[in-house]
């Protein structure tokens, strides 16, 4: 990997669009998006040329680029980039201590149970609020391996070398319209580099919240294990819920290099009316293994295909994720894998609930390219389909250009079972208690990958959104 | 009306006004205004759009004609059709004729129509299983196609034997087949796509409708010589409580795409596809089958196979879609593809869409190399090694196959003998 | 015994698939410590009777359902579970995910009212599966996933034994079960088998009732109760089959 990122920028955006005064202190940029809003958040953040300049050449990317043409159309159709604001902050700078967290925030943030985690086991909490990182600590155990945990701002500040060797280089600008728009407009995420055969014991953790009106987040995320390194990242999203259109647009970059090891486990739960239009891939290199741990309730629209490219011999690639789509909801989730080296393997586990007009698609990619021989791979779909005018899709595509490979891929698509209801109810449960412990059930291969907390959270969530299923 | 310039760039670059060929043809006015209207709709429709997965794997462009399809270009009369078997009718189309072989007493007492489209009593159905602006390719077929035959069974005649359609490639063809099964009626039709040359393009339309408590066998057989191009688009709609079962085999073609599918819209109506298909050489095969369960209580199951040799590609895309009234469904789809050499290659995308939650639905699909294992035992018990891989592919196919009639079965078994003997092995 | 009040009882119980009666008209009482049979051809629609006393939704039911002389007919399965009935099933479903010790401590919770303390709970429940000789980590176990025929038999007589029904209905608990694990389940029946509580097993063979002995036996054919006599009756279907009543029911209806 050379030391420039493979970013072809224009050096003329200074000129052309005239940014040359300092920026005065500011909240948030006005609605919209153009170069001036791209080059207030540059300036803002005090960033290195190269990286305001990344920034408009993927704004122009952006304004080029053409709409998904897969998913929900009718939901994406009602995006109105002009009435989104694109940067805003809540405090001025990361804090270093829990006291010193404004109490307000700290409330919030009691109520997710960040505090408890962090009394647990979490080596550091990266809290973003209102776009800006307020609340983040790493343990000394970790600073002494030499492990970095820091928000993607201060990791560019402090390690801009490393952030501008990898920046871009799994998820380019020009891949989507959304990781167009995310490059342009990044703020926040973390930034992650664990040092070679430096094992981190304890998951690393960040909790993510839209908390304002029409208030995008697109935060950027780039996490390195280099080799022989083993790193567990946890995020988790909550969200109150506003009446108007909210969008997130987050891009995470992993890189596993050889024989090193990254888990990312998400749980999402956006307010109802959140578009959720997420880019995730990882590299994994010789011998690497990298597992998407990808839970999705809540939002709007929800588009998300975490992706594992295998670019080396012998790396494995792993996608297990559930979706649960209530009323009105569509959770667009699903998974690619794409095999370039010989012997690599793969395995997608997806399993979803639609509920009472809810849909959940699962859109999938499974390629391997000629020459990756010995290569195996397994998709499995798991539907589970409860009330009136639930909807449930499998699109899986299967590309595969050699012989000597297999490939498998299976789904199901059931009802919550009558005879199970019955047989539940025949002990002693009322009608929503088993169907509770039935959708339970159903996502339990998901849930027993989460720590405990996450788990209990999720089984929290999930019977919240069971409740009022009887009837 | 002269020809139109059509609004795209297509290697020609106008579509004619239809009524000469209707004309030409001796057709009565109803048909004479659906050619006009589908000439409309073929001028509205775009081409595919690629980005779209049904047509990602396959150039649209390779399947235009580069000619005015409604220009008449005359033809060689088709090779003699000697009838090995019983059958209760066989019809031999070509060019723009539709030549009626054989029809049996039995059939002709029971009332069976084996005639040209536009001499049938087919006015209302016309057009209603596969419209115009169904796709670009469908709506050519619509404005120009020929030759055209219509088939009538009357209600509650069951056939007890065949009917064989032969369709012969030559130049560009545009036919199109229109099959009416009656109430209670059942039949086996075999449509079979032979013949050919360098420069040969098919356009076929096949729109099927099977009447409440019907049965029907359709087999698809598509075994052109290798430089033959070919899109054939069928759909069979079910009414209640009907039956169908349709076979599919493609053996020939440089690339043929198979857009076939299966509307059970009738409560109680029950559908299986089953197919396989055999590649070798730079054959491209496009196959999408779609199973759409419109009424409640109706039942689906499908089974496709693949087996490729040399360069040989497949694309398979397979779609159950279970609409929302379309209660207490069951679906069932796999699709598998035998990889039998480095450079073949196949993809497969199994979709499902179910817009209800009283279903019950699977499906799978797999791509594999030869198992070599098994190649060792069956060597290793004296096999040479070819023997043995034809062996194989024939276990591969036979799962699927075997689940068709036994006529239907030897016919097809026999077809991937030859090909499997001939060419890919 | 008969000053005692029934535990259970039926009140001329009729019930419906559809259009199609199946059960047309049953009466039968049993009273506390009493064990009845009923036995039955094939198809006779034995199933449909006790899945319907139990609630399943798939029928219609008309008549009366008495549980401790309260009348339980139009409650849901649940209620009638937590007053105490219990149906161990012919054909018990599988519930992925869900673990035999989640799912039994969330039912014995319903049963009894309240929560039970974590540590109790397990004790009694390895206390149960000891004397079933059920290995221990079959508590871990997904419900009746991947499950023997065996297994799951012995497991809802693990259930009978946990929650303590006022009136239990034993639905073919011997059929698929070789010879050590029928003695096993018997055991366990007539641990059940106390004297403030009624059992009711259903059973085509006279295999089970080699080991629990029944005070009752009744015969069901065409929807009806073609016999009920005392133990011997079974020994005598053993023998004879059910075509001699065939006729007497024929005759007599």
């Amino acid at each position: 990997m050379s030391t420039a990122p493979h970013l072809d920028i224009n050096k003329d955006y200074a000129e052309r669009y005239g940014f040359s005064d300092p920026v005065a202190y500011f909240a948030r940029t006005p609605k919209g998006i153009n170069h001036e809003v791209v080059e207030m958040i540059s300036r803002l953040k005090g960033e290195p040329q190269w990286m305001r300049e990344a920034r408009h050449k993927a704004l122009d990317i952006f304004f080029a680029k053409p709409m998904p043409s897969w998913g929900n159309q009718e939901l994406l159709g009602r995006i109105d980039f002009e009435d989104i604001t694109y940067y805003a902050r809540a405090t001025q700078r990361p804090e270093t201590s829990w006291d010193d967290v404004p109490e307000n925030i700290k409330r919030t943030f009691e109520r997710l149970g960040i505090p408890e985690a962090e009394r647990k086991f979490l080596a550091g909490v990266s809290a973003q609020y209102e776009s800006e990182v307020v609340y983040h600590s790493v343990k000394k155990e970790l600073e002494e391996q030499g492990v970095i945990f820091l928000d993607m701002d201060s990791g560019l500040r402090e390690h801009e070398d490393i952030v501008r060797q990898y920046f871009g280089t799994v998820i380019p600008p020009n891949d989507n319209k959304f990781a167009a728009l995310n490059t342009a407009v990044w703020s926040g995420g973390s930034f992650i580099y664990v040092p070679p055969g430096v094992h981190v014991a304890i998951p690393l953790q960040a909790y993510f919240r839209i908390n304002a009106e029409r208030m995008g987040q697109f935060e950027r995320t780039l996490i390195i294990a280099d080799e022989g390194a083993k790193v567990h990242y946890i995020e988790g999203c909550t969200a109150p819920v506003y009446s108007s259109s909210s969008l997130h647009s987050a891009v995470v970059e992993l890189i596993a290099k050889k024989g090193a090891y990254i888990r990312y486990t998400t749980i999402q739960n956006w307010s109802h009316n959140v578009y959720n239009l997420v880019t995730k891939r990882a590299m994994a290199f010789e011998d690497a293994v990298v597992e998407w741990v990808d839970g999705n309730l809540g939002s709007l629209l929800t588009m998300k295909y975490p992706c594992v490219v295998l670019r080396g011999e012998r790396a494995h690639g792993e996608i297990l994720s559930i979706a649960f789509a209530g009323p009105g909801q569509h959770q667009d989730a699903g998974a690619k894998v794409i095999h370039l080296a010989p012997n690599t393997t793969s395995k997608i586990t997806s399993k979803s609930i639609s509920k009472d007009g809810g849909r959940a698609s699962y859109r999938g990619l499974v390629k391997i390219r000629k020459g990756a021989h010995g290569c195996k791979t397994t998709v499995e779909c798991d539907a589970l389909l409860i009330g009136a005018k639930a909807r449930t899709d499998t699109y899986p595509t299967m590309e595969i250009a050699e012989d000597d490979v297999r490939v498998e891929h299976e789904a199901r698509v059931s009802k919550l079972g009558d005879e199970q209801l019955f047989y539940l109810r025949s002990r002693g449960l009322s009608e929503e208690q088993a169907r509770l412990m039935i959708v339970n059930g159903f996502i339990e291969p998901f849930v027993k990958e989460l720590p405990m907390e996450y788990a209990v959270e999720l089984n929290r969530l999930i019977a919240l959104e069971m409740e009022g299923s009887v009837g | 009306m002269a020809s139109t310039a059509l609004p795209w760039t297509t290697p020609f670059a106008s579509l004619g006004d239809p009524s000469p060929l209707s004309h030409a043809l001796g057709e009565p006015a109803w048909l004479a205004d659906f050619r006009q209207g589908a000439a409309e709709q073929a001028r509205l429709v775009s081409l595919p759009n690629r980005a779209r997965h049904l047509w990602r794997f396959s150039n649209p462009e390779r399947f235009l004609p580069n000619q005015d399809p409604m220009e008449l270009v005359p033809a060689p009369a088709p090779p003699p059709w000697r009838l090995e078997e019983d059958l209760a009718a066989a019809v031999l189309l070509s060019s723009t004729s539709v030549q009626v072989v054989h029809l049996s007493p039995e059939a002709q007492r029971a009332g069976v129509v084996v005639a040209p489209l536009g001499h049938a009593p087919v006015q209302e159905f016309l057009g209603k299983a596969v419209p115009p602006h169904h796709g670009f390719l469908e709506a050519l077929n619509a404005a120009a196609f020929r030759p055209a035959l219509a088939v009538l069974v009357p209600a509650k005649v069951r056939l007890e034997k065949p009917i064989r359609l032969r369709l012969v490639a030559s130049g560009l063809s545009l036919p199109r087949v229109l099959v009416v099964l009656g109430e209670e009626a059942s039949a086996e039709i075999v449509e079979g796509h032979v013949g050919g040359s360098k420069g040969s393009l098919v356009l076929g339309v096949t729109e099927v409708f099977v009447g409440a408590g019907g049965e029907l066998c359709y087999d698809l057989v598509q075994r052109w010589e290798l430089p033959v191009t070919g899109h054939l688009t069928s759909r069979i709609v079910l009414g209640e409580n009907a039956k169908a079962q349709l076979a599919l085999a493609s053996f020939g073609g440089e690339a043929t795409k198979v857009d076939t599918g299966v509307v059970l819209a009738g409560k109680g109506a029950e559908a299986e596809t089953y197919g396989v298909a055999l590649g070798t050489g730079t054959q491209h095969f496009d196959h999408h089958t779609e199973h759409i369960h419109a009424a409640p209580q109706s039942h689906s199951n499908l089974d496709f196979k693949v087996a490729l040799a040399g360069q040989a590609r497949s694309v398979y895309t397979g779609l159950i879609r279970i609409e929302e009234q379309a209660f207490t469904c069951e679906a069932y789809q796999e699709n598998r593809n035998l990889l039998l050499s480095e450079e073949a290659r196949a993809e497969s995308i199994p979709e499902l869409e179910i817009l209800n939650e009283d279903v019950r639905c699977t499906h799978g699909a797999t791509v594999a190399p030869l198992d070599e294992e098994q190649v060792f035992y069956l060597k290793s018990r004296g096999i040479p090694h070819h023997q043995a891989l034809r062996l194989i592919v024939y276990g591969f196919l036979d799962q699927t196959l075997s689940r068709l009639p036994e006529k239907t079965r030897e016919r097809i078994e026999a077809l991937v003998a030859g090909r499997l003997h001939g060419e890919v092995l | 015994m008969s000053e005692k009040r029934p535990v259970f009882a039926l009140e001329n119980l009729r019930v419906w698939v559809g259009e199609k009666e199946v059960v047309k008209g049953v009466s039968l009482a049993v009273y506390p410590g009493e064990v009845h049979a009923i036995m039955g051809p094939n198809g006779s629609g034995k199933t449909t009777l006790v899945q319907a006393v139990m609630g399943h939704p798939a029928y219609t039911v008309e008549g009366k359902i008495f549980l401790n002389g309260e009348d339980v007919t139009a409650r849901e399965p649940d209620e009638k579970a937590r007053k105490g009935m219990f149906l161990a099933f012919q054909y018990p479903v599988a519930v992925p995910g869900v673990t035999v010790a989640s799912f039994l401590r969330a039912a014995v919770a319903a049963r009894r009212g309240h929560d039970v303390p974590v540590k109790e709970f397990r004790q009694e429940l390895l206390r149960r599966m000891e004397q079933l000789e059920m290995d221990p980590a079959f508590a871990g176990r997904y419900l009746n996933d991947g499950f023997s025929g065996g297994e799951k038999k012995r497991l809802e007589i693990l259930q009978l034994l946990m929650l303590q029904p006022v009136f239990a209905m034993l639905d073919e608990t011997d059929s698929g079960l070789d010879i050590d694990a029928l003695k096993v389940v018997a055991s366990g029946i007539n641990a059940a088998a106390t004297p403030e509580r009624g059992l009711l097993l259903v059973t085509h063979y006279q295999r089970l009732l080699n080991y629990v002995q029944p005070h009752v036996v009744h015969v069901f054919m065409n929807g009806k109760l073609a016999k009920t006599a005392g133990p011997e009756l079974a020994l005598e279907l053993e023998a004879r089959g059910y075509d001699w009543l065939e006729t007497s029911v024929g005759g007599g209806a």
